[in-house]
């Protein structure tokens, strides 16, 4: 097949364009809706933050609020702290899921509703639980106590507001390892079993077969799952501003302070660190999926 | 010594009976068939054999070695299942290359064999495209270098050329029949075609409902059915009830045919319609039967009449197609004595088995 018709499904009778372009029409709700109120809200915000519009927009355009964000020394701390916890918590929850999605595999139906238990638990719930069990006047410290484990709440090691951000770390395992295993579960269930049968009787061992069979070609459904939850986790705010350590902050939580501080000349300060936590975002996930198609290419070779 | 011997092997599915106590045995270098209709036991016997598959009973034994409690992965055996199920995430060259990879053999060297056992299959230059680039035979010709560059001192191919047309089909049994000659490698082909089984391999293992019901030559169960079901599975159409009296059989109308075989008392007889011979001049000869042609169909390499012999006895004769009838005709039919064969109603006994 020619290039052209390749690249822009042309047929000779021209109907071809129509097919082609109606699949992207179909979208058009959705994409106009969301490019309307995100896309919108992020010129509006990136206006603001150049001075052009704004309580405090003086008409003038200037580059001021990006170079005080970028001066503030906080922001390189909060940044890394951001990276951090979306890391590790993205990977562990990868890990745990896969685990996880393979012993189930399986399993019945109650497998999958199982996991469906906690998506609909809202993050504040969670973070009530978490401060509930794990602070040093919460409930495990209380039965330890109770058990003789430890003397005063005081024995109790740090697990919330800490500076490890065990606390941030223990919730987002709780909320996204079921969700991820939802996923993988579905994938897995999806592979024919017969592949790995091949594999084994090819002279592959349980481990082999896992490795070079199983886990590539769940490898969408991870790849997927895991950029939605770091996504996800980079850019919460809810769960390290009231888990999370007071110093360093994590980025949304430096912005929320930023934006809501008394004195309001910080306000474009806190709209252009959004505007770069959006495009760090962006430039995470892009990264990501260009790692991705890399790596899954490279993946398995001779 | 021989490479496969199946003692006793038994598999039950949730209650059902998947397999019931099969014994048979592959010679080094031979090519068995396990024929039978869809759901009888042929793949389950073939992943227990491969050792995917565990039996509830009986034992697996390979050069006798037992390997029942052997893992697949060091069983030398490989295994080639419907629609060759190429990994998807591999592209050709890696496919053929993945037994080598798992047992270690450095990539220069995996490469080296993987190009030249897809010189073999006749795919040179397929190595870096994706399996999702390749059409059915060729997908299926990749499967069978993935098994053969592993020499496997077994190799089981499991309907390997079901999802094939025919013109493939016939091309693809002319590969894997050069392939194993090139090899020696040791066969076991589970099919449900008996065409196939007939020539692709030198002994056919029938089967029906998890059991083994004739192990025998292609010719033998053709011409010598054990009874009247294996003969139906391999196309057999003439069925008649008689009464034998030595070499003397007597038809339900009194007419008598004489056979090569002796028997006494009932039994049921059969003669494979392609060997019936029709004239359109009486001869005088033995079995010789006055008959009408019913029905005449035109197959390409075949002519099929339907003959009726009597009321309610017809008799099915395939004929050269150069012969021309008319349905109407009155013609002769010859049953030659050497071909009409006959089964009472015991069923075949498992075949014997040294035991290693």
């Amino acid at each position: 097949m020619p290039f052209a018709e390749r690249r822009w499904g042309l047929r000779h009778d021209g109907s071809g364009l129509l097919t082609h372009w109606r699949a992207y029409l179909l979208l058009l709700p959705v994409t106009g809706i969301i490019g309307l109120l995100f896309g919108g809200g992020l010129v509006m915000a990136f206006l603001q933050s150049i001075g052009a519009i704004g309580l405090l927009g003086s008409g003038q355009i200037s580059l001021t609020a990006y170079q005080t964000a970028l001066a503030n020394p906080e922001f390189l701390r909060s940044l890394t702290l951001s990276v951090y916890i979306a890391i590790v918590a993205t990977g562990l929850s990868t890990v745990f899921s896969i685990g996880l999605a393979i012993l189930l595999r399986t399993a019945g139906r109650w497998a999958s509703f199982a996991c469906q238990v906690t998506l609909p638990i809202p993050h504040l719930v969670g973070i009530v639980g978490v401060l509930l069990l794990l602070s040093p006047s919460g409930l495990i410290s209380r039965w330890l106590y109770m058990l003789g484990g430890i003397q005063s709440d005081q024995d109790f090691p740090l697990l919330v507001n800490d500076t490890a951000n065990i606390g941030v770390l223990l919730h987002f395992l709780w909320k996204e390892i079921p969700f991820m295993t939802l996923i993988l579960l579905a994938v897995l269930r999806g592979i024919n079993p017969a592949y790995e049968m091949q594999a084994r009787a090819l002279g592959a061992s349980p481990w082999q077969c896992f490795w070079h069979v199983t886990l590539p070609m769940m490898k969408s459904g991870i790849f997927s799952s895991s950029l939605i939850v770091f996504g996800y986790i980079f850019a919460s705010f809810e769960v390290p501003f009231l888990l999370g350590s007071t110093r360093p902050r994590t980025l949304p939580v430096l912005i929320y302070r930023a934006f809501t501080d008394s004195d309001l000349t910080r306000r474009p300060e806190a709209i252009a660190l959004g505007i770069i936590l959006s495009a760090l975002s962006m430039l995470i996930v892009v990264a990501y999926s260009w790692l991705v198609s890399r790596n899954y290419q490279s993946m398995s070779r001779v | 010594m021989s490479q496969l011997v199946l003692q006793n092997l038994t598999k039950h599915f949730s209650g059902a009976t998947a397999v019931q106590d099969l014994w048979l045995e592959v010679q080094a270098g031979e090519i068995l068939a396990l024929l039978g209709p869809s759901g009888c036991g042929k793949s389950t016997i073939l992943q227990m054999i491969a050792g995917v598959l565990q039996p509830d009973r009986g034992t697996i034994a390979l050069d006798g070695k037992l390997i029942n409690r052997v893992p697949p992965e060091k069983r030398d055996i490989a295994l080639v299942l419907q629609r060759g199920l190429l990994f998807p995430h591999l592209t050709v060259g890696e496919n053929v290359a993945f037994g080598l990879k798992m047992r270690g053999i450095n990539r220069a060297e995996r490469e080296e064999k993987a190009i030249a056992m897809l010189h073999q299959v006749q795919l040179d230059g397929f190595g870096d495209r994706k399996p999702s680039a390749l059409s059915g035979g060729q997908a299926q010709r990749v499967a069978l270098a993935r098994s053969l560059v592993i020499r496997p001192k077994l190799l089981l191919l499991d309907e390997p050329l079901s999802a094939l047309d025919a013109n493939l089909r016939a091309e693809m049994q002319d590969l894997i029949l050069r392939l194993q000659t090139q090899t020696g490698v040791t066969l076991l082909i589970v099919t449900h075609d008996q065409a196939e089984a007939v020539v692709m391999s030198q002994r056919i293992a029938l089967m029906f409902n998890g059991r083994l019901r004739q192990v025998d030559s292609p010719e033998q169960i053709y011409q010598q059915p054990s009874d009247e079901t294996v003969a139906q599975f391999m196309g057999g159409v003439n069925f008649f009830a008689i009464q034998a009296q030595g070499q003397q059989w007597k038809l339900p109308n009194g007419l008598v045919l004489v056979s090569q075989h002796r028997h006494q008392g009932a039994i049921r007889a059969t003669i494979r319609p392609e060997q019936i011979q029709v004239f359109t001049e009486m001869r005088s000869q033995n079995n010789i039967i006055p008959a009408t042609v019913i029905a005449n169909r035109f197959t390409g390499t075949q002519r099929r009449l339907t003959l009726a012999i009597a009321a309610n006895l017809t008799l099915q004769a395939w004929v050269t197609p150069t012969q021309d009838f008319h349905v109407g005709q009155a013609v002769w039919a010859y049953l030659p004595p050497e071909n009409l064969w006959y089964f009472s109603q015991a069923s075949a006994l498992p075949q014997a088995v040294e035991v290693p």
